[in-house]
């Protein structure tokens, strides 16, 4: 009785994990097309079935996208992005989520929800009068309009997953090192910060996937080509006579690579970011 | 001295003589200063590029200006706020976002909580060392489509569902153009696809926090699998589905841009026109920014309200 109760339990099981098999395929088809695409001569691309196997691979539309899409400038441009916008976002969203979890004064609470706010703000509305005030800056086609643009969304996310990690830490700590005359900000920075090192490598993650991925501030703010990031640099691609699907395929494979990388590599931080709520 | 400091004031005490009143009083002034100096660079950044731009925005949309026609910014009164009734577009817009967003949505949070549903079923009765791994990289699987920039996975998505270039339309056996001719079912199966995963973690979560004992004593009472799907799992996990729900709808609702953008840009016709899309249009295209900033106020509104209103509902709850 009791065995064949396990034995259904497991096939159970298994039925689940071919289901899951299923979905998981079609969770990787898009990725895999595009490094199927990419490698595919031009012919095959264009005149043979689209799962037909090709007769030889090629890299000539990876290295199309350095001759003629300036992928070697976009490269720099969106790792220079990616980079400041962890800088950034991590240490001012690092240093507020510790005044909000530590340093509670009158008003903030009201400034904790103004951030909260800020997190639900459309992008595409935030981006029409910044773009204007860029201009006017003289900052459009440069990367400093775009990182201030992805920073301010990023922000109080930041805060937000920063906040529950410091809160963790435990107050004992804290408390002995300031008896020993350390100012708060020694505290934070010496005591603190390698305690909620796990918090901080998750909002390290979100932080980058945030400028890597972003798409609508450069191109809104960055018509040149040589200060685009890859994201805008793709839709360069797709002109009004044609799409380039070889090089659009293989530009859209450098562009994912180094987030899915980064994410198999820090999965436990990516999930740890996983919540709902305000 | 606020009450709720008062128990920590005491635990520190457990060794050394607790500090006095005035020890008290004189950090608490240094604590509320401590407590400015690290929240105040990131209150001054938003402030400076969130909020100043969004009360320009209000006066934007006050305001006639057309850098096409001319350089000059015109008062315009408040035709820009009440076109947004008239006007065709944005009507049909909100129809298309709603339409999207409630279709999305409701695929997302059923396939992710069937998935997480089923994927901890392996996680708990797989558990040798190749069960282990298979379960992993199924983990590493659904990972991916979260991890890929929505742009990418766009034009892929756009090529797959091709009439001629799209293997979908091969392994069906047909030559459909889907992005044509059911534009709107498309992006909503690429949103899906996109953020799936992202229901699916969280519920995965939640249905891996449910007390082994609960499904332990069904199990005793002869309860079979279908029985304790409706009478143990569903109902623990059916408030966080809930509000995973009403989060992702908002989210999808004021955020969905890129994936519309690189697939139909909004076309054919109006069909795919969301709101964000008809922002972006309205200033970047048309080069209207007043209309634009009349559109962007709404949509602000919109999601501001239902945000905001969902804050206040989680807080009551808790």
């Amino acid at each position: 009785m009791r065995l064949t109760f396990q034995a259904r339990r497991r096939l159970g099981a298994a039925a689940a994990g071919a289901a899951l098999t299923v979905v998981a395929l079609v969770m990787l088809a898009p990725m895999a097309w595009m490094a199927f695409v990419s490698a595919k001569p031009e012919t095959d691309i264009f005149s043979r079935a689209p799962l037909s196997m090709p007769d030889e691979l090629t890299g000539a539309h990876y290295a199309n996208l350095f001759d003629q899409f300036h992928f070697g400038s976009s490269i720099t441009n969106s790792v220079a992005i990616a980079a400041a916008t962890v800088a950034i976002s991590v240490l001012l969203g690092g240093l507020a989520a510790y005044g909000f979890a530590r340093y509670p004064w009158r008003g903030s609470g009201v400034a904790l929800a103004f951030l909260i706010v800020a997190r639900m703000v459309t992008p595409a509305a935030l981006v029409v009068p910044l773009y204007t005030i860029m201009q006017r800056l003289g900052l459009l086609n440069s990367l400093s309009g775009v990182i201030v643009g992805v920073t301010v969304l990023n922000l109080p996310f930041v805060v937000w997953i920063l906040k529950p990690f410091f809160e963790q830490v435990p107050k004992e700590v804290e408390e002995a090192a300031e008896l020993d005359g350390l100012s708060p900000a020694r505290v934070f920075f010496r005591i603190v910060l390698p305690l909620a090192l796990p918090g901080l490598m998750t909002a390290v993650l979100y932080s980058f996937l945030a400028g890597w991925t972003d798409l609508l501030f450069p191109m809104t703010f960055i018509t040149d080509s040589t200060v685009m990031p890859l994201t805008s640099s793709l839709l360069q691609m797709q002109t009004g006579y044609r799409i380039y699907w070889g090089e659009l395929m293989a530009g859209g494979i450098v562009l994912t690579l180094p987030p899915v990388l980064l994410c198999f590599a820090l999965q436990k931080y990516l999930l740890r970011g996983l919540r709902t709520g305000y | 001295m606020s009450s709720p400091r008062r128990p920590e004031t005491r635990r520190r005490g457990r060794g050394a003589p607790s500090p006095g009143p005035a020890v008290v009083h004189r950090s608490s002034r240094r604590r509320r200063l401590a407590g400015i100096a690290f929240t105040l660079p990131s209150m001054l950044f938003v402030g400076a590029v969130m909020a100043y731009p969004l009360v320009y925005l209000g006066y934007m949309a006050l305001h006639t200006y057309r850098p096409l026609t001319s350089s000059e910014i015109t008062p315009a009164g408040l035709s820009n706020v009440t076109a947004l009734f008239t006007d065709s577009t944005v009507r049909s817009s909100l129809r298309v976002t709603l339409q999207f967003t409630l279709a999305s949505v409701a695929i997302e949070v059923v396939v992710g909580t069937a998935c997480a549903i089923l994927l901890a079923n392996v996680m708990l009765r797989l558990r040798g060392r190749l069960g282990r791994l298979f379960s992993r990289a199924l983990a590493s699987a659904f990972i991916v489509p979260f991890a890929v920039p929505a742009v990418a996975g766009a034009y892929a998505w756009r090529m797959m569902l091709d009439a001629q270039l799209g293997p979908v339309n091969q392994l069906l056996g047909t030559s459909i153009p889907w992005l044509v001719e059911h534009p709107l079912l498309s992006i909503i199966v690429i949103d899906a696809w996109k953020m799936t995963p992202f229901v699916l973690f969280v519920m995965l979560a939640a249905v891996m926090s449910i007390e082994p004992s609960q499904y332990e004593a069904a199990a005793l009472d002869g309860a079979g699998p279908v029985r304790t799907l409706f009478s143990i799992t569903l109902p623990s996990i059916l408030p966080i589905m809930l509000v995973t729900g009403a989060f992702r709808a908002v989210d999808a609702f004021t955020k969905v841009f890129d994936t519309v953008f690189a697939t139909t840009g909004g076309g054919p016709g109006d069909d795919t026109r969301v709101l964000p899309l008809v922002i972006w249009r309205t200033a970047f295209t048309h080069l209207d920014f007043g209309s634009a900033s009349a559109q962007a106020l709404l949509a602000l509104v919109i999601s501001l309200g239902f945000g905001v209103a969902l804050m206040v509902l989680q807080r009551r709850n808790r």
